[in-house]
């Protein structure tokens, strides 16, 4: 307890959790709705089950993407009820989604993958006894920050005059104390005062739930609330004793107003209503302030002006209200008060803001000149507040999910109103109605539901909760040799968040003396080799830096490329695309950790989870990495450090930008622990890798920076064993030979590539394109060992299925002890189409297309058919973006970056050329035996779809053979002959297509086929027979449809059917 | 004066095309309160109200309705209290 609460015990706010969040997560709906099943059926069953062990269990279990459930509920029979009834709901397909205000919440659209966040801060107006005070009893950040005013009352020498005793009444407070305690909460001091400090404390609890913020935006007063979170707006100079002694003199000059009385009228219409009614009965001397929203907005002036306008609306019907305060905000009435507002805000520093921020008086983003931020912020009190025109705008701007920031929820309602209809989502983080710790499971909730990432943890920071073993799992990891399995990390963290509150005292205590934002912006001494400008830096409690992406600049990135390396015969240097390894990832963590616990050692990252690749773009991009101090043992002088990685926006993932890409718990300790025994590494089948080192490097995308691996010795079911060599660092950065490093992410990198070496001694290589998707831990046992070290290394199988395989990694120090242990990684198996070859082997002997055979016409030995239907897994952006870098010319490569279409447009801009070059390198080997990269050829796309493709960057070249490519329902097909005219045409069959439909398709693609070969109207040809067996068809072309050949005579086709698809090809020969 | 069983289905039926985007309870009864239970605010009682008028066609007093709710202090409308209302001001 602080010395200030002893002083002023003003309320006993603790009442508790009253309710849960319960999350589930599946990979579709009908998934979902057997977990929900399942749940309920486990919840009937085990009524006294402890329901935050529950909702703990199912935070920690909650995988990224797939479909989403949320409940918020507070006893077992209640939940079983909500579960299946939201199962039920989820079972009828027509239900899109499910926003129950009792607290069941799903969206077949999830807004997250739609749009940004916003928050929004309410300003005076939203005040109401004891607001927030049932939160702090569950989120210390919201107790410190009511504290603070106990201290400044304390500080200003009148304790007794904390505002915090009108905030929080004790719980036995008379009825006239409570109508004391209204009356003076609706004073200007303690309105604006009273908001603010409920705004502060819902940041730091959204601010610890780690919300991704893309913009904030403050509603009259709350725009004080919105420039301080933003970075906007220095605190300490304002958020002092300064602000209670202007606020007390306002306060005066309104007690000692005289002058015509003021009413503030709420009306129940819009603005144009208001101001058209305003002009016929008032004369314009009734204003309207605040425009909140078609149904809502606050009419000001003379209280005989007003009471006619009032008349006139309630004839209409319109509803209002007058409000129980007489200060003309927001209009020019309101400049008698303004002198002290001036005054105090002149000498505070404005700086360009972290995140954008919205002004509540012109809509727009402030400008980012200060003294014209600071003009139009606190010129804001004599503007009218437009609501509607800033939310539409935020809107415009790519906002969907509004997170109001502050008490009582009214902004929500007003973004209700201006945006019914249009997908949004507008979910306030306290109302009167709803005790706090609930109000904040049903907004969290619905974050959940929408794909939001958040960090659940925080939700159970302060409690000890268990796991509850609900649902059968797949039995834990059979770990070779026993490894022990998987310790309650969830546990572990909660254990030590017993310390957490002493951290937070003063990470609040911190934030609320401006610190943090007085940072922002200002570029650091960067002692890691990942830290570039540091946005925000709390010492001991949090971090926020970023780091620009520059191919130039980070050269490793050239030596990790997705698709492989040596794609071009012509551009030796040309690699597949660049994406930030995973423990590049880890680095900039265990850095921001090492910044926040100077001193320490990283002794491991744990709970490593990756939920998208960071490609390098063509434009650089820059990476964002926020840690903050989770816990802090004094006892052993442990540190956890909880810390993501994102990337502010790329090219391939145009949704992604700002979304967590890499999450981690980095735990610091004073010094390394002793290294362990090594694992068990009983080999069942033992023998000798068949593989040589060489096949691996040739096997992997990594260029030499990463290849360590040195020898490859024992393998066996449970895994492989081999040797590496640490290399130098000073190949990494452009700018820096000696960079500085935590965990040297490029060693730790080369030691997964034993796994690598595991996989290629396996006899089946489907499914080996493999991405990290998350670790159980990484664990340090001394620091990084010398450049130059021979280390042995273990590869572990831990657990093989057709869609993820699991593995884990000990590395041995230069004495032979464990230096590195890696438990628990998880790849996701990607499926590409190449049959045998080697997707990371040399680009000019493997086909992402299929070769269809049936469909060369007969008699042309050297013509090639080629075809693809495009997989999901090739389609995904980073996947077909990697593919374009490895197939396509720089030129070809550009055109697709800046290509403007929809994401299928994107597939069939590049699957057509790649299909097209297939075909036409392929009919070229035929000729000549002479294989080709297809990034060695350049297709040229006429406005017809007419294809030629030529030898890389030699516009002047022979062409290669003629190409026809044709596309259909994503489908793909290309056709090249040494022939004057060749043609090719696609069609889809229904499902379960019988012989006459095929028969149909067949003549329909070989009339097209010949139309597309010789330039004319599908029309003017028709199929004169088909050979059923052969695929052969004879079509007939309308005489003197095309000149001078064939002259009416009747040509040949070729048709062949794969799956659901018919193609025809044809070089026009006659039949 | 209309069956209360008729007005409350009507009354039904206009919540729920007023805000389609809501799930709202499966049976609303007279019990059924419009801040806690459908989770409407103040604003939507503004937007119901124009609804109400609208399926109707008249106007209805809802101003003096909700000031006497307000006056009496209640935090809440049950539905059946709108029921009455509506009859009241139908028949």
């Amino acid at each position: 307890m602080t010395a200030t609460q002893t002083a002023t015990p003003a309320a006993t706010p603790a009442t508790g959790w009253d309710s849960e969040l319960f999350v589930l997560a599946a990979a579709d709906r009908a998934a979902l709705a057997d977990r929900a099943r399942s749940l309920a059926a486990f919840v009937e069953s085990h009524p006294d089950t402890a329901l935050p062990d529950l909702a703990g269990t199912l935070a920690v279990d909650l995988a990224p993407g797939g479909s989403r459930l949320a409940v918020v509920s507070g006893s077992a029979a209640d939940l079983a009820a909500r579960l299946r009834r939201a199962a039920d709901r989820l079972a009828d397909p027509k239900v899109k989604q499910v926003r129950d205000a009792n607290g069941v919440y799903f969206f077949a659209e999830p807004l997250a993958e739609q749009g940004t966040v916003a928050l929004l801060f309410p300003g005076e107006g939203a005040q109401y006894p004891d607001m927030l005070a049932d939160l702090c009893g569950v989120f210390p950040e919201v107790e410190e920050t009511f504290a603070w005013c106990d201290q400044l009352a304390a500080e200003a020498g009148r304790p007794d005059d904390s505002l915090r005793r009108v905030l929080h009444l004790p719980p036995d407070a008379t009825p006239d104390q409570k109508a004391a305690a209204e009356a003076e909460l609706r004073k200007l001091g303690p309105s604006i005062f009273g908001v603010l400090l409920a705004d502060l404390a819902v940041i730091k609890v959204l601010w610890n739930l780690q919300l991704p913020v893309a913009a904030v935006a403050g509603h009259s007063a709350g725009e004080i609330a919105a420039l301080l979170a933003a970075g906007a707006m220095r605190s300490e100079e304002m958020l002092g004793s300064r602000l209670v002694e202007t606020l007390d003199l306002m306060q005066r000059q309104e007690d000692a107003a005289g002058g015509p009385e003021v009413v503030l009228l709420a009306v129940g219409a819009g603005k144009a209503a208001v101001d058209e009614t305003a002009a016929a009965v008032a004369g314009g001397a009734v204003l309207v302030a605040m425009d909140n929203c078609p149904h809502q907005c606050v009419a000001v002036g003379p209280a005989e002006a007003v009471a006619r306008v009032e008349a006139v609306l309630n004839d209409r019907g319109v509803l209002s209200e007058r409000l129980p305060f007489r200060r003309p905000y927001h209009t020019p009435l309101f400049e008698p008060w303004m002198g002290p507002f001036r005054e105090l805000f002149a000498p505070v520093p404005f700086a360009d803001p972290h995140t954008p921020v919205y002004s509540c008086s012109t809509g727009e983003p402030f400008p980012p000149d200060p003294d014209a931020a600071r003009d139009l912020f606190v010129n804001h009190w004599v503007h009218p507040v437009a609501f509607t025109r800033l939310v539409e705008r935020m809107y415009a701007d790519g906002v969907r999910v509004f997170v109001e920031a502050g008490p009582r929820g009214n902004l929500s309602a007003f973004v209700e109103d201006i945006l019914r209809g249009r997908p949004f989502a507008a979910i306030p983080a306290n109302v009167p109605r709803r005790s706090g710790p609930t109000q904040i499971n049903h907004l969290v909730g619905q974050l959940v539901a929408h794909h939001v990432p958040i960090n659940l943890g925080h939700l159970y920071a302060h409690r000890e909760t268990y796991r509850v073993e609900w649902e059968p799992t797949p039995s834990p990891p059979a770990a070779a040799g026993g490894l022990a399995s998987a310790p309650d990390v969830m546990g572990d963290y909660l254990a030590a968040m017993e310390q957490f509150l002493d951290v937070q005292r003063e990470v609040m205590g911190a934030f609320l003396a401006g610190a943090g934002p007085a940072q922002a912006g200002m570029p650091v001494q960067a002692p890691y080799c990942l830290v570039g400008e540091v946005i925000e830096h709390e010492p001991g409690s949090y971090i926020t830096f970023r780091r620009v992406m520059d191919e130039r600049e980070d050269r490793y990135a050239d030596d990790h490329t997705l698709g492989g390396r040596g794609v071009s015969r012509t551009d030796p240097a040309q690699n597949g695309l660049p994406v930030l390894p995973m423990t590049f990832s880890l680095e900039a963590m265990a850095e921001a950790a090492s910044l926040l616990a100077p001193g320490k050692v990283v002794t491991a990252i744990r709970n490593i989870r990756l939920s998208r690749w960071l490609p390098f773009d063509p434009e650089p991009t820059k990476l964002e990495v926020r840690a903050a101090v989770a816990a802090v043992d004094p006892a052993t002088g442990e540190v956890q450090v909880k810390a993501d990685v994102r990337d502010l926006g790329n090219s391939f993932h145009r949704d992604a930008a700002g979304k967590v890409a890499c999450e981690a718990v980095v735990v610091l300790a004073d010094q390394y622990p002793d290294p362990p025994a090594p694992l068990p590494f009983e080999l069942t089948g033992e023998r000798p890798c068949r593989s040589a080192v060489e096949d691996l490097r040739r096997n992997m995308f990594h260029g030499p920076l990463f290849q360590m691996i040195r020898s490859l010795g024992r393998c066996g079911a449970e895994g492989i064993e081999g040797t590496l060599e640490v290399q130098p660092r000073d190949g990494w950065f452009a700018s820096n030979p000696d960079p500085t490093v935590v965990i040297d992410p490029v060693l730790v990198d080369a030691a997964m590539h034993i796994l690598g070496a595991w996989h290629l001694e396996q006899p089946d290589w489907t499914g080996r394109i493999l991405l990290p998707i998350g670790v159980h831990a990484v664990e340090f046992f001394g620091p990084v060992p010398p450049v130059g070290s021979h280390l042995l290394l273990r590869g572990h199988n831990e657990e093989e299925t057709a869609r993820q395989v699991r593995h884990g990694v000990e590395l041995f120090g230069p004495d032979g002890r464990v230096w590195l242990r890696l438990t628990g990684a998880g790849y996701w198996r990607f499926y590409l189409p190449f049959g045998d070859v080697n997707f990371f082997g040399p680009k000019d002997q493997y086909f992402l297309t299929t070769r269809l055979p049936a469909a060369e016409p007969p008699g042309r030995p050297d013509a090639r058919c080629y075809w693809i239907s495009p997989p999901a897994d090739l389609q995904q952006p980073v996947l077909r973006a990697s593919g374009v870098r490895v197939t396509m010319t720089a030129r070809e490569t550009t055109e697709y970056n800046a290509l403007a279409g929809t994401d299928a447009d994107r597939s069939d801009w590049f699957f057509g050329r790649l299909a097209a070059k297939d075909a036409v390198r392929a009919a070229w080997h035929a000729r000549h035996d002479v294989a080709t990269f297809p990034a060695d050829m350049e297709a040229e796309v006429d406005p017809d779809g007419g294809y030629t493709i030529r030898p890389r960057g030699d516009a002047e070249a022979d062409p290669f053979p003629p190409v026809a490519v044709a596309v259909a329902g994503g489908k793909v097909a290309a056709f090249s002959a040494f022939a004057e005219r060749v043609g090719i045409a696609l069609e889809l069959l229904p499902k379960k297509a019988d012989a006459a439909a095929e028969r149909a398709a067949r003549e329909a693609a070989a009339r097209r086929a010949v139309a597309d070969a010789l330039r004319i109207d599908p029309t003017d040809c028709t199929v004169a027979a088909v050979d059923p067996a052969t695929g052969s068809a004879a079509v007939a072309v309308t005489p003197g449809a095309s000149d001078p050949y064939p002259n009416g005579s009747r040509v040949r086709a070729q048709t062949a059917r794969t799956g659901d698809v018919v193609v025809a090809t044809t070089t026009c020969v006659p039949a | 004066m209309r069956p209360p069983e008729h007005v409350l289905a009507d009354l039904d039926a206009v919540v729920r095309r007023t805000f389609p985007d809501r799930d709202f309870p499966d049976a609303v009864s007279a019990d059924t309160r419009v801040f806690a239970d459908l989770g409407l605010a103040s604003i939507d009682l503004v937007v119901l109200a124009e609804r109400l008028e609208q399926h109707y066609g008249r106007r209805l007093p809802f101003g003096a309705f909700l000031k006497g709710l307000r006056d009496r202090r209640a935090d809440d409308i049950a539905i059946g209290e709108l029921v009455e209302f509506l009859r009241s001001n139908l028949s």
